[in-house]
């Protein structure tokens, strides 16, 4: 009986060891990938070509309009700011001797 | 007896718990590409070369624009100068895509609302499904010298 009872508590203590290798294994396995689902957005192709289209548009955009300039220097005077950008982005920006350097 | 029984307990959660996991992990990579393609080559091919022209990308042409949602609203035939297939009568046809694709491309104003151009409201395909996943793809485009957002849905 004592012998079939410590027998018991081996295969207790080897299963706990092999399901710990198991889990082990997975992390490792998640923390050698460099891309996984849980990574940054921008991993997906998809949405960096979107991305870079977008921002290609807006300029070609902007170039067409003739409001280049105060796009990239964000010149323009910035209002309806979302709430959350409240205080980073400045009502008038850049400041004067940067906007005559500019010029 | 009890101690093997509880051993092999916790070795199959865990079994179980990993083969669980790792097919969620790995569903984001697969499959499902395809209409996410397909809507980002639409909408390059529709802003970069149909609706304007090569040389500028991302400038459409206002004339040829409404004249490829007049065509594909009432069939009416767009002017040969244009660069897209002036014959055809729905999008299907236009980018010749397979019997079970669907398409809807619009261009909206940056408020959201769709523009209209002449009468023509620019906006062609069928409307979205409500329980189906839709790929979009999007491009900031200009017309009339104004911001305009052009937007491919496909599912």
């Amino acid at each position: 009986m004592t012998r079939t009872q410590s027998r018991g508590q081996a295969h207790t203590l080897e299963a706990v060891a092999a399901g710990m290798l198991l889990l082990a294994s997975v992390l490792f396995a998640l923390q050698v990938t460099a891309v996984t689902p849980l990574t940054g957005s921008t991993s997906s192709q998809h949405i960096e070509n979107q991305q870079a289209s977008l921002a290609e548009g807006l300029l070609a955009t902007q170039v067409e309009n003739g409001s280049i300039v105060p796009t990239i220097l964000l010149e323009r005077e910035c209002r309806n700011v979302p709430r959350h950008l409240e205080g980073w982005i400045p009502q008038r920006w850049p400041a004067d001797g940067v906007r005559q350097r500019a010029q | 007896m009890l101690d093997y029984g509880i051993a092999v307990g916790i070795f199959f959660v865990a079994l179980v718990f990993v083969l669980g996991t790792i097919p969620g992990m790995f569903a984001p990579f697969v499959g499902s590409s395809g209409d996410t393609q397909v809507a980002d080559r639409l909408a390059s091919s529709l802003s970069g070369d149909m609706l304007g022209s090569r040389s500028e990308p991302f400038i459409l042409n206002a004339t040829c624009t409404e004249e490829f949602f007049r065509q594909l609203d009432t069939n009416t035939t767009a002017p040969t100068s244009c660069r897209f297939d002036t014959t055809a009568d729905s999008l299907r046809t236009m980018f010749a895509l397979d019997g079970t694709t669907n398409v809807r491309v619009e261009i909206t104003r940056s408020n959201g609302t769709t523009r209209t151009l002449d009468e023509t409201t620019l906006v062609a395909g069928g409307s979205l499904p409500t329980q189906q996943t839709v790929s979009t793809a999007r491009r900031v485009v200009s017309l009339d010298g104004e911001t305009h957002t052009l937007e491919v849905y496909v599912w």
